[in-house]
């Protein structure tokens, strides 16, 4: 399914670009109007820290789905390849299940943090784990067909 | 605790990334010591939620530009007129490049990864040894985290509310010395195995001054940030967005390295850099949730002032406890969990925040150099195809200078902690 890539490709590499010109130009302008125009800039601080949340939450996906989570994998390449194979497959299992709990402690937080809100926008506080929570089913899903292409024994990207 | 230590153990082994590894375990003490359901996102989402976090990601976008826009390759020519002509020439530009580097993108994995991919190539077909050129790569990226800026320092200041401009001053002498420490290290080894310098004698001195002017603009941003920080015009996170749209300007406007249709490349490489650097940040913060709910800091501080209430005695322990944990754990996600623990003993010795800061920062990232778990150390042999029992070989000189520099920082606070007190006394 290219669509299927192409739209995670846009959430975990495309999306986390542009809100890091966000958080960049927020931050930059805030400096500039501070200094040079003497004035304030009050909602810099809740627009960056917004923006930056969303860039770590769907660089994430980007990671992995281009596989650069950094793991340590000096032990799994001295296994035999069965072995090796068995390994990362259970690795995949555990990131998927690991996820998935993350994806129900960012539910529950969505449904508690309904009444606080960024003072200077307003906007509900509750869209920061609703991202985290978003960023560990994409993460969960990428691992589970990271998964299959292995059972398939297909070269991974 | 003991699962969960299991299970932490189980998983790094198995090659699971870290930020899962530290998530996996912490889901596995939450589920045997059920809480609210939400902690682990709440813990997540709280620990992002800070402005000075920001210089992260600011100084991973500066330092793409100035790898990218030309930054990097000017201060290479400018580093290979000063030390080109030692023995171990290129060996010699490598560590003294990093210094450069280093007072732009604050980070040893970045640098590190530019030497790998720019000078290590060189080096082999000059007939270095491939162990040794991946080792002086990495070796040379350790001046990174310590010279201004320095993510590693910022995480530290964070976490210990400590001025981050001080610790950014207080990295100046401390990267110095670890720069002149792997000069000499690498002229030790090239002499003893017939490194030859880059040329015979030195290049005219009309040709190093203008290669300094050539790289002046590149000089010039680390000068821009200890003016800028004690002026008082910006923060040292701001400083970060003002050093990466400055690298960005240079780069495009300037030396013209950076065509247009690759700004947003960059960009998508940097978030997802960020991300990978701050997940585990993030992810680390949950499980020093952990040890504070099953009171380690109290356990520890108890154990350590029981050895000696001789603070360099303690120092000295704390340094062996964090070298050998430094083999296993992952620096900033060490830092993360065990500052809070160490914030106590700082506080009960009466030891300086800035000094320790350096210190621990100098210990963490020898820990990221060092087998069998080391982020620089897999970094640049994954770039050079270098074995681990290669680089853990070439990499012992080295080793033994670097520690050195660290036991000289932790009896020498002034070493440190003149220039802060110096620049910023009110």
């Amino acid at each position: 399914m290219p669509w299927l890539r192409r739209l995670v490709d846009l959430v975990g590499s495309d999306l986390p670009a542009i809100l890091i010109t966000i958080v960049l130009l927020v931050v930059s302008a805030d400096v500039f109007v501070r200094t040079v125009l003497r004035e304030s800039f009050h909602t810099a601080h809740d627009i960056a820290i917004i923006a930056f949340a969303g860039v770590v939450w769907f660089g994430i996906v980007g990671a992995a789905l281009n596989r650069q989570l950094f793991g340590v994998r000096f032990f799994v390449d001295r296994l035999p390849a069965r072995g090796r194979l068995i390994v990362q497959a259970a690795t995949h299992l555990v990131v998927v299940l690991v996820s998935l709990a993350v994806l129900r402690a960012a539910m529950a937080q969505v449904s508690t943090s309904h009444f606080t809100t960024f003072l200077a926008i307003g906007w509900p506080k509750w869209i920061v784990p609703a991202g985290l929570g978003l960023a560990m089913g994409i993460v969960a899903v990428i691992n589970l067909v990271q998964l299959l292409e292995l059972w398939r024994g297909r070269n991974l990207r | 605790m003991t699962l969960v230590a299991i299970v932490f153990v189980l998983l790094l082994v198995m090659g699971a990334p870290i930020a899962f590894v530290i998530l996996g375990a912490s889901v596995v003490y939450f589920a045997l010591n059920p809480m609210m359901t939400s902690i682990v996102a709440q813990r997540m989402a709280s620990s992002l939620e800070s402005f000075p976090l920001l210089a992260v990601p600011f100084f991973i976008v500066a330092g793409a530009f100035m790898a990218r826009g030309g930054i990097a390759k000017r201060i290479y020519d400018f580093a290979d007129g000063l030390v080109g002509h030692w023995h171990g020439g290129l060996a010699q530009v490598a560590v003294l490049n990093s210094l450069f580097l280093g007072a732009m993108s604050g980070s040893a994995n970045a640098d590190a990864a530019i030497d790998a991919r720019t000078i290590a190539p060189i080096m082999r077909e000059r007939g270095y040894s491939n162990g040794y050129a991946t080792v002086v790569a990495a070796a040379s990226g350790a001046v990174s985290p310590i010279m201004p800026p320095s993510i590693g320092l910022i995480i530290y200041g964070l976490l210990t509310d400590t001025s981050i401009g001080r610790l950014f001053i207080g990295g100046i002498v401390p990267a110095l010395i670890i720069t002149s420490a792997l000069l000499l290290t690498v002229r030790w080894t090239s002499i003893r195995r017939g490194y030859q310098p880059e040329r015979e004698v030195p290049i005219p001195l009309r040709e190093t001054a203008n290669r300094f002017r050539i790289a002046l603009w590149a000089l010039a941003m680390p000068v821009l940030l200890i003016v800028g920080l004690r002026v008082g015009w910006f923060t040292p996170t701001e400083l970060g967005a003002i050093a990466a749209l400055y690298s960005f300007l240079v780069g495009i406007l300037i030396y013209r390295g950076i065509a247009l249709r690759e700004v947003f490349g960059l960009l998508r490489q940097s978030a997802r850099t960020t991300a990978n650097v701050l997940f585990i940040v993030v992810s680390a913060a949950v499980f020093s949730l952990i040890l504070a709910l099953e009171q380690a800091p109290q356990q520890m501080v108890g154990a350590l002032l029981s050895i000696s209430d001789n603070k360099y005695v303690v120092l000295i322990v704390i340094n062996a406890f964090l070298l050998v944990l430094g083999t296993v754990l992952e620096g900033l996600a060490l830092m993360i969990i065990l500052v809070p623990i160490l914030l106590e003993i700082m506080q009960t010795l009466d030891i300086d925040p800035v000094h320790f800061g350096v210190v621990l920062v100098l210990n963490t990232t020898i820990g990221s150099l060092t087998p069998p778990v080391g982020t620089v150390l897999y970094t640049v042999c994954s770039i050079t195809k270098c074995s681990i029992e290669e680089f853990a070989i070439e990499f012992l000189p080295f080793l033994l200078a670097l520690i050195c520099v660290l036991m000289l920082l932790t009896f020498a606070p002034p070493l440190v902690t003149f220039l802060p007190n110096l620049l910023f006394r009110h």
